[in-house]
């Protein structure tokens, strides 16, 4: 049973909105891990091989994308499916995601039903 | 003689040294014990806080699925200020995050009577800092009520434009349009506020990204040829009425372009609604904007250029379809 | 033949008692000055930090229509700090902005290494304001951030280099900002509310806080400390004093005049009115802001030039004894040259406040200062030497001058334990305390010394900038420099060692001249 369930990470450094997706993640059965910075959200990655990585845009040091570029960059972890956080709905800004590699792209302030909806879609695809 | 004024000189001089030397004691005394005391106090608040968040956190996610009464966080917080401070924060950051039917309830939770009361008391104090605290506060609930709205009203003509921005994003969060309207047309017209503070201002006056409302264009038309605007505010308006995709404004800003009236040549205006109808893919002013092609201000010439570009581009895009 | 000598010099003395007054009044005055502003500061401060929380920007993320920021990086032979430096840069948080590097004609490997860490290709770039600056020989884009913009020029000067940087950039505002700074991260939305806020405002500056300690990696600061070495924790102290009460305490009056060269934005449109960079100053910041205060009072038109203290830039200071004397060295030529060629303010009623107070003051405080103090000290050695210790003047002078210095450093020291308390510990609070008293025991006076020094310079001419050694931001704080150690590198320990034992030896040296003093009377 537990071995069916899926993984979720979440980098996002912000206490109060990390609360509230593990609540929203748990409640669906999900399996979740924090970490809330890009330097350990990667090793996180690399140790815990997340089914999906929830990663936000504003993190404390380092901008989210650069994370993503990363992640992209590592033979290994390409294949991690991402999607990103972000406060901004600019195309401009939608679309450097989608070019960066990430799956799909929230934008604050969201639903948390949407989150959901789409942690499942790209888990399942 | 000489004597005695040197006596003199020393004996102030000793006084000096030695009251300098007992303030300069008092002040590395004063020092340690403010920086103990005030990192100790502030050590435990922040423990105190991370406790109180910890224990509201899963009760909030609880009363989103329904399953808390919003008394039961009345009961908990009482009137102490750390605890509905903390209470405070924590829902507010939820409500920056969240929207929809989770967010209503959240800013109804906001509306504890204790975290009300102690904020209208802000707003009707004399201090400017309080006040802008209140008005932050009340930036987050639907304010309904008359008193408030009042208040908040008379705050946007005050001197002080920190505190007049924050009385108006205040108000921008009444889901009454009236209310908006008001205060986005005052502050519009204030002198010495930035295009930065209108744009702002103007994107919170926006309720809904995608129901567009009558009331609020007719509104928006008003304003916007209002005479007591500057240019530079008028041009801002329509760029960011443009921008936000106000299809209810094509036809004023058609009617705009192809007016004589003085304001609406003047180069910044004039540039700005060209590039609305370019924007709105609105072909209809493709013939008025060909005009503007050989216009003295190059900026306009320029504009107009690529409007013309885009517009014909729509225009035979709608005769291969036809 | 010595005897007379003696008291041919006590005779002169006698003479000239009232010259002892002058000494006196001149640092009771100065350093009361700069208590009662770290005292407003305090007060202000506290007031301040309320309006912050006012302008949270969401629609810049809706909207294209935001004013936004330039950071214009200069630089000239940075190849240590380079890379590391502009990563920072584009690791902010703000929406929209865009970093322009323009390299000074660097002859290090600075553009090589800008060119390979971000792949940088050449493009032609736009110039939307014609301010003068030496040639561009070319300029790039980097294919892995599509807002930074680097410009390769014939070296012209900092002035130069930075009128270029206008020139290229595109958005209403700009930052210019030094290679051995690190912005914090949300600096900018910072800088931006106080330009969204108020309509007027032309210039503001931020704090510059001494980054020697913190250990720095990844782009990033991870660790907030105060710096291990002796000269570096002296200017933690001294920063603070001056650089962040002090000038807290002057935009409360209203009259900011120095805006850091380290770290200032400035709105793009006005700096182009008023005429770009001077490129012939070595003070072309403070050079700029006395500048546009005297172009927008000629216009007769509001402006308002702020100091911010929240938004924070971390900089790397010098370790040693002469990179530190080349810096004040160059400081304080470029605050004579900018007060020099705005001469015409000085107690000029059409300069308002500006002319009949600020630049008043500083002409005579930070300007001639120097040479005041360097006397007052001198004289202070010869009534000891010559008149003995007892006289009311040498405790009064080391009252005023010391003592009163000791209360300054230390009330800076609590009002930013009373704010903003970025030092971390108890333990460096105390530390900090130490070095405050230190600072009025021979740093002050050495610093008086430079600052003398470098006025002679100007009169005589000298234009450069000197070399200082840039350690980078990777090092680790507890290695040290493994080339091997000539003599020259023991001559600072030496002096370090004799001023330590006049430092021990004074406060029980002064105690006793007291104890024996009480005695006698």
């Amino acid at each position: 049973m537990d071995q069916n369930r899926s993984t979720v990470l979440l980098i996002e450094d912000d206490p109060v909105i990390s609360k509230l997706i593990e609540f929203k993640l748990k409640r669906n059965n999900y399996k979740f891990a924090l970490r809330e910075n890009g330097t350990s959200g990667l090793e996180a990655i690399k140790e815990l091989r997340p089914d999906l990585v929830i990663l936000d845009i504003m993190l404390p040091s380092v901008n989210g994308l650069e994370i993503l570029r990363k992640i992209r960059e590592d033979k290994e972890l390409d294949n991690i499916r991402v999607i990103m956080l972000s406060a901004s709905m600019k195309m401009k800004d939608k679309k450097q995601a989608f070019v960066l590699g990430a799956h799909d792209y929230i934008v604050k302030p969201f639903e948390t039903e949407e989150l959901i909806m789409r942690v499942k879609k790209s888990i399942e695809d | 003689m000489l004597l005695t004024l040197v006596d003199l000189e020393m004996e102030s001089a000793m006084q000096l040294l030695i009251m300098v030397t007992a303030l300069l004691t008092l002040a590395t005394f004063l020092l340690f014990t403010i920086t103990v005391s005030m990192r100790l106090r502030r050590n435990w608040q922040h423990k105190k806080m991370k406790e109180y968040r910890d224990l509201y956190l899963p009760l909030i996610f609880d009363y989103l699925e329904g399953n808390v009464e919003l008394s039961t966080f009345q009961n908990l917080i009482g009137s102490d200020e750390l605890k509905f401070r903390t209470f405070e924060d924590t829902v507010i950051k939820l409500i920056k995050n969240v929207e929809g039917e989770e967010a209503k309830k959240l800013k109804k939770a906001l509306m504890l009577k204790s975290l009300y009361r102690f904020h209208l008391k802000q707003l009707k104090s004399d201090s400017d800092e309080l006040i802008i605290d209140g008005c932050n506060y009340f930036r987050y609930t639907n304010i309904a009520n008359d008193q408030v709205i009042g208040i908040l009203e008379k705050l946007l003509h005050s001197k002080n434009t920190y505190l007049a921005f924050s009385a108006a994003s205040a108000l921008m969060a009444s889901d009454t349009l009236r209310n908006r309207m008001y205060a986005l047309e005052i502050f519009a017209k204030r002198k010495g506020i930035t295009k930065m503070a209108l744009l702002e201002l103007f994107w919170r006056f926006k309720r809904d990204h995608k129901g567009q409302n009558v009331e609020e264009a007719e509104f928006l038309k008003a304003l916007i040829s209002d005479d007591n605007l500057t240019s530079k505010k008028r041009t801002l308006l329509i760029q960011a009425v443009s921008e936000s995709n106000y299809y209810l404004m094509i036809k004023p800003l058609q009617d705009w372009l192809e007016s004589n009236e003085d304001r609406w040549k003047e180069p910044g205006v004039l540039s700005a609604l060209i590039d609305a109808q370019r924007i709105f893919l609105n072909s209809e002013a493709t013939e008025s904007i060909k005009t503007y092609l050989q216009y003295p201000d190059q900026k306009v010439r320029k504009v107009a250029h690529e409007a013309i570009l885009v517009l014909d581009q729509q225009f035979i895009y709608k005769k291969a379809i036809a | 033949m010595l005897e007379q000598t003696i008291s041919h010099i006590q005779q002169f003395i006698n003479l000239v008692d009232s010259l002892g007054w002058v000494f006196i009044l001149y640092f009771l005055i100065v350093n009361g000055i700069y208590l009662s502003l770290v005292v407003v500061s305090l007060l202000f401060i506290r007031k301040h930090q309320k309006y912050y929380s006012v302008f949270e920007p969401e629609g810049v993320f809706q909207s294209d229509l935001y004013k936004s920021i330039s950071i214009i990086s200069p630089a000239y032979n940075e190849e240590v700090n380079i890379v590391n430096s502009v990563e920072a840069l584009l690791q902010l948080q703000h929406r929209g902005f865009e970093v322009v590097v323009v390299n000074d004609g660097s002859t290090d490997s600075t553009l090589q290494k800008l060119i390979e860490h971000f792949r940088l290709y050449e493009s032609e770039i736009e110039l939307h304001s014609t301010l003068p600056h030496e040639n561009i020989i070319k300029s790039y884009r980097s294919s892995r951030y599509d807002n930074l913009i680097v410009i390769d020029k014939v070296n012209g000067g900092k002035g130069d280099a930075l009128n270029c940087g206008i020139n290229a950039s595109a958005n209403d505002l700009f930052c210019s900002i030094d290679a051995d700074s690190i912005l914090e991260q949300d600096v900018l939305k910072q800088m931006l509310q106080a330009f969204v806020l108020d309509d007027k405002l032309v210039a503001a500056g931020g704090i510059v806080r001494v980054a020697n300690g913190c250990t720095i990696s990844n782009y990033e600061i991870q660790k907030i400390d105060i710096p291990k070495g002796f000269l570096a924790r002296i200017q933690t102290v001294e920063y603070l004093r001056s650089f962040l009460f002090g000038r807290i305490g002057w935009d409360y009056f209203k009259s900011l005049i120095i805006i850091s060269g380290a770290f200032g934005i400035f709105d793009r449109n006005a700096v182009i009115r008023a005429g770009g960079y001077a490129r012939d100053s070595v003070g072309e910041d403070m050079e700029l802001v006395v500048r546009l205060h005297r172009f927008f009072r000629e216009q007769e038109e509001e402006y308002r030039v702020r100091f911010l203290p929240k938004p924070v830039c971390w900089t790397e200071v010098p370790e040693n004894w002469n990179d530190l004397a080349t810096q004040r060295n160059r400081w304080q030529r470029g605050l004579v040259d900018s007060i020099w060629r705005h001469r015409t303010m000085f107690f000029n009623k059409k300069y308002g406040r500006m002319g009949l107070t600020t630049i008043p003051y500083f002409t005579l405080v930070e300007l001639l200062g120097p040479v005041i103090e360097m006397v007052g000290y001198i004289y202070f050695i010869f009534v000891i030497i010559f008149m003995g210790i007892y006289e009311p003047f040498v405790l009064l002078f080391i009252t005023v001058s010391i003592l009163l210095g000791f209360l300054l450093s230390i009330s800076s020291l609590i009002c930013e334990e009373a704010t903003f308390r970025r030092y971390g510990s108890f333990k460096n609070i105390l530390t900090l305390t130490l070095y405050a008293s230190l600072e009025n025991l021979g740093y002050r006076q050495i610093h008086a010394w430079w600052r003398f020094v470098a006025i002679i310079d100007y009169i005589r001419g000298k234009k450069s900038w000197g070399k200082i050694k840039r350690l980078g931001f990777d090092r680790d704080t507890t290695s040290v420099m493994s080339a091997p150690k000539s003599l020259s590198e023991y001559m600072p320990k030496i002096k370090s060692s004799i001023y330590w034992a006049i430092v021990f030896l004074t406060p029980p040296a002064v105690l006793y001249i007291l104890f024996s003093f009480l005695y006698f009377a």
